[in-house]
């Protein structure tokens, strides 16, 4: 199995099997363009630092063998489901900064499943909660005035309705 | 050529940029990083993983988000919010529809609902018997019979609490042993629904549900598309079930919401079997035509019909062909006795309001009764005969303008033999019907037609139609001979103009022993082998792209993809010249 050297955003250098660096669509078109023959040059992958991109090949390597995510016409209803897997839901058990920084890596690696798993996650901590809850979860700062916010709590309500 | 060279990547220190070059770089292969120092929060996450998020989100929490911050305000999707906004959905139920009544008070909110759909099933719950509910907690896990166990007992101290003229008689004495707690839960259960004050069920009640949607129609000035569903109101998660018990079932949200650590942690919650939805006042059958009646009295102009989310229950049956007309409508105009004239009059009352309400309808999906097509003439101990329903008036009015049609039958019987139906009952509609505007067709399973009905159909409508799509399904279990499915495609080719086509012929059964296209007779289950059309172009033009294959279905329904395979030609001459020669299992030679 061979296997190919990725660089992250603070130059660290990671070896992967190339078949683990595929789960990542951007890299495997990558890998296409150059024809394929990366032994001897790391990758770059400027936009991920050292510690999330093990974090995403770690996640890669359990779903090496995962099949192809469903074609468009089934997505809908994979996302309606906030089910995650035991592993991953384990996987994602990270602090939030990490658990974004797994997200945007996985959108600019363009790695599917794995944006799923970290919306879903992060999906999972917003269901239910209340605005108040919400923002303490998140460590946001409510910055509507009274009148703003009980206008939309008064559009919301017919919404509900 | 190094690979930063080939990418024009110049790798820097530091975190995530703005990610939205994350997409510029997919796409032209050029990277411009910034210096945008990240805060990591939810509300600085960029506005397409919100969206992902939102995707994975029900309205109501969506609704909430946007009173977090106004920057995750602005982050949000407005088609996402619209679409909240314009899109309602109602039970079938008083209670139900008067909150439609509340929003058409407001002229705002009700100038933006362009779409509703009205769910036939029932939110309220009833309680099983006793002995299935507690059959069924003797072979709960252990985890569950402890939970059960300190749910009950929590109960109980809670009831000892209450005074006693307030409260419900449950226990007479304290169970220890897990019967007895099974026992205290279903008395504790049966005590709440005991005090659940049900809605009147009279049939002068159920009518005054359609008055009330007429009424609230007219208040729509923009509404255009109208969907029905029959979900089942125990198959959603448990913060919406318990929303939904608090508006509809409050007793029982009472019970549970007070001490919700009855569910085990997986999140199941094993006694909710102990209950089951209501039986619905209305079925597809009775609600869908008599909503279309009402939009028709509110001169409401309608483009599509749909069917929505639908998990079938036993009572759930599909709409009747031949039953378009309302019921209440029928029963308020119609007698026994010259019911037939009566009907005639009903129609020619109405039948210009269907026709204004239905002129611009572009889609209708036709979801049918399979009882329907099982009608069987005289004697019931001759051979089944399937006779065509007579289709009713007025549907084919409502359908007169129709641009894409889809046609299904709920769990229909695909044992009917196809030369056990006369010669009108090959297709759903009657096959002279001509529906000038009928663009596309979509033939969905257990329709029950057979290649000559389509064939008729197809060409009493060829100067409009251009999509055909049937499912391996529609044309019931009886295979067809390679020359029949030839013979379909040249009077396709000499009479349609299709743009594209798509339909699978079953040609072959195999095993489990019944009769196989080429005599084989095999045990175990049965396979099935389909020869798959998929045509895309102008069947005349040389550039055609004919694509035909086979594809192995096994007993449990799964595609067997070793099995599977597919062919492209390119134009009608290349295609059959190739087809000619093409075997497939079992088919060749019949």
């Amino acid at each position: 199995m061979s296997t190919i050297k990725l660089l992250s955003s603070d130059n660290a250098e990671l070896a992967v099997d190339k078949e683990v660096a595929e789960r990542s669509i951007l890299i495997k078109n990558m890998l296409e363009d150059v024809g394929g023959d990366m032994s001897d040059q790391a990758i770059p992958i400027p936009n991920v630092n050292e510690a999330v991109l093990r974090k995403v090949i770690e996640w890669c390597e359990h779903h090496k063998s995962d099949p192809p995510p469903p074609a468009d016409e089934d997505s809908d209803s994979r996302k309606k489901s906030t089910d995650i897997e035991e592993w991953d839901q384990k996987f994602m058990q990270v602090d939030q900064e990490m658990l974004f920084e797994i997200i945007l890596a996985a959108n600019y690696l363009d790695i599917k499943p794995l944006l799923d798993v970290g919306c879903k996650t992060v999906a999972n901590m917003i269901k239910g909660k209340s605005p108040e809850e919400i923002r303490k979860t998140f460590n946001i700062q409510n910055d509507f005035t009274p009148e703003e916010e009980d206008q939309i709590r008064r559009e919301n309500e017919w919404a509900e309705e | 050529m190094t690979f930063n060279e080939i990418y024009g990547i110049t790798p820097r220190r530091g975190r995530i940029g703005d990610v939205h070059n994350v997409k510029e770089f997919f796409h032209t292969g050029v990277v411009v990083f910034n210096t945008v120092h990240w805060q990591f929060n939810l509300s600085s996450l960029p506005a397409d993983i919100i969206y992902e998020i939102c995707e994975r989100l029900p309205n109501k929490d969506v609704l909430k988000l946007q009173l977090v911050s106004k920057t995750m305000r602005r982050k949000l999707s407005k088609t996402r919010l619209d679409a909240i906004h314009s899109k309602k959905t109602y039970y079938l139920c008083l209670h139900s529809i008067k909150k439609l009544e509340k929003l058409i008070r407001n002229p705002e909110m009700a100038a933006r609902v362009t779409e509703i759909t009205f769910d036939v099933a029932t939110p309220q719950v009833r309680l099983r018997s006793k002995r299935s509910c507690i059959g069924e907690a003797n072979d709960y896990p252990e985890e569950a019979r402890s939970k059960l166990q300190r749910w009950s007992s929590t109960h109980l101290r809670r009831q000892q609490c209450v005074p006693s003229e307030r409260r419900p008689s449950v226990v007479d004495s304290e169970f220890v042993n897990y019967e007895g707690t099974v026992t205290q839960a279903f008395n504790l259960f049966k005590s709440h629904f005991a005090t659940g004050i049900e809605e009147s069920n009279d049939s002068e009640n159920e009518y005054n549900i359609f008055k009330h949607i007429t009424t609230a129609f007219r208040s729509l000035p923009n509404l255009t598309a109208l969907e029905f569903a029959h979900t089942n109101p125990k198959m959603i998660d448990r913060t919406e079930m318990l929303q939904k018990w608090r508006e509809y079932n409050d007793h029982m949200y009472a019970l549970l919401y007070i001490d919700p650590k009855i569910e085990l942690q997986t999140g199941t919650w094993p006694w909710c079997s102990w209950l089951r939805p209501k039986t619905p006042q209305f079925l597809l059958s009775t609600a869908c035509p008599a909503i279309l009646f009402c939009a028709a009295q509110a001169e409401k102009k309608i483009t599509q019909v749909k069917i929505g989310d639908t998990c079938w229950g036993p009572q759930n049956f599909g709409m009747m062909a031949s039953k378009f007309e309302p019921q209440q409508a029928r029963l308020k105009d119609g007698t026994r006795e010259g019911w037939e004239k009566a009907y005639y009059s009903w129609m020619c009352r109405y039948a210009e309001d269907y026709r204004a309400t239905f002129g611009q309808l572009k889609r209708f999906e036709l979801c049918l009764d399979p009882a329907e097509e099982r009608q069987q003439d005289g004697d019931p101990t001759a051979p089944a005969k399937i006779r065509a329903p007579q289709i009713s008036l007025c549907l084919l009015t409502i359908l007169r303008n129709v641009e894409e049609l889809k046609v299904w039958r709920l769990r229909g019987d695909t044992d009917i033999p196809s030369n056990s139906r006369d010669g009108a009952s090959g297709f759903v509609l009657p096959t002279d019907t001509a529906l000038p505007k009928l663009r596309s067709l979509e033939v969905g399973e257990y329709s029950g037609i057979t290649l000559a009905g389509l064939t008729a159909f197809l060409c009493a409508n060829s100067s409009s139609i251009r999509h055909l799509s049937c499912d391996m399904l529609a044309f019931g279990s009886q295979a067809v001979s390679k020359s029949d499915v030839l013979l379909f495609l040249k009077t396709m080719k000499d009479r349609m103009k299709f743009e594209t086509f798509k339909t699978d012929f079953l040609v072959d059964k195999i095993g489990g022993g019944a009769e196989s296209g080429n005599g084989r007779v095999g045990g175990g289950g049965v396979s099935h082998v389909y020869l798959s059309f998929d045509i895309k172009g102008s069947w005349g033009q040389e550039d055609c792209e004919f694509k035909f294959g086979v594809k192995k279905i096994s007993m449990t329904g799964e595609e067997v993809p070793s099995k599977s395979y597919w062919i492209e030609r390119r134009g009608w001459e290349e295609f059959l010249k190739y087809f000619s020669k093409f075997k497939v299992e079992g088919f060749e030679g019949r």
